[in-house]
């Protein structure tokens, strides 16, 4: 019994691995979507996953994965396994977490920042963690950039394309503004979160109730 | 009247004997890089700097296909010949941009590209247009009609983990010189020269030595059977030596050498055969055993100079490891190494051209993030230019940070459910600003740098250089570019919107200069109102 919770373990880790390398890239490190599909909703826009995997999407970027018949079994279960509701117990008041995210996070999360529905699949260490480190991993999409403008202005938003000339951005009131690199004096990427740490701020038992809150957002 | 015109053009435009292409006219595009030399330089001056912000799209080629575009187009008297993957070929009006006519090559559904069924172009000898397929066939079709002419088979594309060959051919007198593709997959390498008149095949070069030929044994135990060193891109002539230059991938597994101890000959190398035997002349090997990644299968650049006094016949080649090199392509003498990106792998070379490696570059299994170049390498398959005019070569490099993770190697097969090659290539997420790409103009005796024009994406784009004075070529967010080529100034853009796969032609239609480039799945041509 313990030997085979181990191997069981060993393949659950390495189906993680396995998600890493293969999809990732474009699905996100949670499975939270950015060039290709969110894929903790449990929907499956092309069908049968092990198919859509192995042979890929014609049509799309989504290749075929270079991967044994096994290997993509597993990765099947492991993408099944990012749309799990995470069940561990939150002791948090949902009424009281909404109260919260109104007063702290709903201005800009329903302009700039990324939309919040869904974002408790992704466990509430995850969300505990981007509340009080919002750093450490951004959102695919919704990296941060500052830009100085020749007659002076600065402006902060979330940058949504770039080229040699130009840049495309969504300022911190939600407006879209597309820039001329010649009329731009300095590009400051070095805060790539718009959003402030709530260290300090919230304490655990808040923490707690907005998750509670967030749950309910899926 | 019109009809006889147009057969009359049809018909001059089918013959491009050898003189043609041993001295190509400014005006045409006959082979892959332009010219022998590798040069992807047009000897066109009709577009300056003082002039090329009028260029604007004069037709577009609309490929429509979901695989990356990195054909490069000939033009032979007013008529382009270019490839759509797989392997279609498409004879167009080279003024227009209209269809004259189409050929299709159907391959099995499974091929075994690495990286995309993709197809890098044609070669054309007398009135007759090449092309090698990801099924390992080599046809020749009747330039005028798309007519197939003969088809052979170079090779089982099933053995090991499977061949592929999406590489230009390139045309010499009476014979094409094919390549092949297969380094992540375990296949044993070759170079191979066919007749051209029918499809015979003349010589093969394998590419990792075999048992009683020479420089056999650098590998350990039978790693030399599996052990890759293909060569999937295009190669360069001297007619005068009457040596082709090719350069050869890496060796197999990609990242785990442990099963494959020894230097690995002929990886990462490259190697001068006599045009006619296939015999080899000289090697030189620029990564021994490596372990990134690096092919050595840049497009050789042939240069002539006088270097430490002496004129010399040279070969300028900034390598996907990240340092350029200026070789003697005479005798394969190393002259000299000297790094044109960030590079963390090699402490001195010694007078041979050996690197001195430093430890703690190596992949581990949990991925190494220290080492520079990246894995797509500070140059990789597009063409590097040189002008004769400025005297200067111009790559568009790359600097980038990735992950090296060494792999678990398997036998190599084409099994339906078998994962070959590099199949936990990890790609964490740098911050985009660690990676960028650059034009360089590279003063080719010397090594030094000219200038340099940073572009915001590592590119996956050529560059060609004219004689009006400038370098064009595009990025991966589809700007199109012209750069001043003794300054690096960004003279004129196009807003493509897609990734730039490929290297640009110019070419004369109508009495003025066009210029050719794949943005994403269009070829766009550009010309002066």
């Amino acid at each position: 019994m313990w030997l085979a919770l181990v191997a069981c373990t060993a393949l659950a880790q390495d189906a993680a691995a396995l998600y890493r390398a293969q999809c990732s890239y474009c699905h996100g490190a949670r499975g939270e979507g950015g060039r290709g599909p969110d894929l903790t909703t449990g929907r499956y826009k092309h069908g049968d996953l092990f198919t859509t995997i192995r042979n890929g999407v014609k049509g799309t970027e989504m290749p075929a994965v270079r991967a044994s018949d096994d290997d993509v079994r597993r990765l099947a279960e492991y993408v099944k396994s990012l749309a799990r509701v995470d069940s561990a117990a939150v002791s948090g008041d949902p009424a009281f977490g909404h109260a919260l995210y109104e007063a702290n996070c709903g201005a800009c999360h329903e302009t700039v920042g990324p939309d919040l529905a869904g974002v408790a699949r992704r466990g509430a260490a995850f969300v505990r963690e981007s509340i009080l480190e919002p750093g450490k991993e951004i959102a695919m999409g919704y990296r941060a950039i500052r830009v100085m403008v020749k007659d002076g202005a600065a402006i902060e938003g979330i940058r949504l394309n770039e080229d040699d000339t130009s840049i495309q951005i969504r300022d911190t009131r939600g407006q879209l503004r597309s820039l001329l690199k010649a009329g731009i004096v300095e590009i400051d990427r070095s805060k790539p979160s718009l959003m402030p740490s709530f260290a300090g701020r919230l304490d655990d038992k808040q923490i707690d109730a907005l998750i509670a809150f967030l749950r309910e957002l899926r | 009247m019109i009809r006889i015109a147009l057969l009359i053009a049809l018909t001059a435009s089918a013959q491009v004997p050898y003189e043609r292409l041993l001295k190509p006219e400014a005006g045409n595009w006959l082979m892959y890089s332009g010219n022998y030399s590798g040069w992807r330089y047009s000897a066109l001056d009709l577009l300056t700097p003082a002039n090329v912000r009028g260029l604007k799209v004069k037709w577009m080629y609309q490929a429509r296909t979901q695989e990356k575009f990195e054909t490069t187009p000939l033009v032979a008297d007013g008529i382009m010949y270019l490839t759509r993957p797989e392997n279609e070929v498409f004879a167009l009006d080279a003024e227009t941009g209209r269809t004259l006519w189409t050929y299709v090559h159907r391959n099995p559904e499974r091929t075994f590209n690495c990286c995309g069924k993709v197809n890098r172009g044609l070669a054309i000898l007398n009135n007759r247009l090449f092309m090698n397929t990801l099924d390992m066939h080599l046809i020749a079709l009747d330039a005028r009609s798309g007519r197939e002419l003969w088809k052979v088979k170079m090779h089982d594309h099933e053995a090991a983990g499977g061949y592929a060959s999406p590489g230009a051919p390139l045309a010499l007198q009476g014979k094409v010189v094919v390549g092949m593709a297969g380094g992540e997959r375990g296949v044993s390498g070759f170079l191979d020269g066919y007749d051209a008149a029918t499809g015979k095949r003349l010589w093969r070069f394998n590419t990792i030595p075999q048992p009683g030929e020479a420089n056999f044994g650098t590998w350990a135990g039978d790693s030399w059977k599996t052990g890759g060193a293909s060569t999937w891109n295009s190669g360069a002539y001297d007619p005068e030596l009457n040596l082709v230059y090719w350069g050869t991938s890496n060796p197999w597994p990609d990242y785990n050498g442990d099963f494959r101890k020894g230097d690995n000959l002929y990886s990462c190398s490259v190697i001068a055969l006599n045009a006619d035997t296939g015999k080899l002349a000289w090697y030189y090997q620029f990564t021994p055993h490596d372990l990134h990644d690096w092919d050595a299968t840049q497009i050789p650049v042939l240069v002539d100079g006088l270097y430490q006094g002496k004129q010399r016949k040279l070969m300028a080649w900034p390598n996907r490891n990240g340092f350029y090199y200026l070789l003697d392509r005479a005798t394969g003498e190393f002259l000299f190494a000297k790094n044109f990106v960030r590079q963390t792998w090699v402490k001195s070379f010694d007078a041979k051209g050996r690197p001195e490696v430093i430890p703690g570059n190596e992949p581990t299994p949990d991925g190494n993030t220290s080492v520079f170049p990246g894995v797509d390498g500070a140059a990789n398959w597009m063409s590097h230019s040189y002008s004769p005019s400025t005297k200067l070569l111009y790559t568009f490099a790359r600097e980038e940070r990735r992950v090296f993770t060494k792999d678990e190697p398997r036998h190599p097969t084409t099994a339906p459910d078998a994962a070959v090659g590099r199949p936990f290539r990890r790609r964490p997420r740098f911050a985009p600003e660690e990676s960028w790409g650059k034009v360089m103009a590279i003063d080719p005796l010397t090594g030094d740098t000219k200038w340099e024009h940073k572009v915001l994406s590592p590119p996956w784009s050529g560059v060609m250089a004219t004689a009006g004075g400038l370098v064009f070529g595009g990025t991966l967010e589809g700007v199109v570019f012209a750069l001043d080529a003794r300054s690096g100034e960004r003279l004129w853009h196009f807003m493509g919107n897609d990734r730039v796969y490929s290297s640009p032609i110019s070419f004369i239609s109508n009495g003025k200069q066009l210029l050719s480039l794949p943005v994403g799945d269009v070829l766009i041509t550009f010309g002066l109102d």
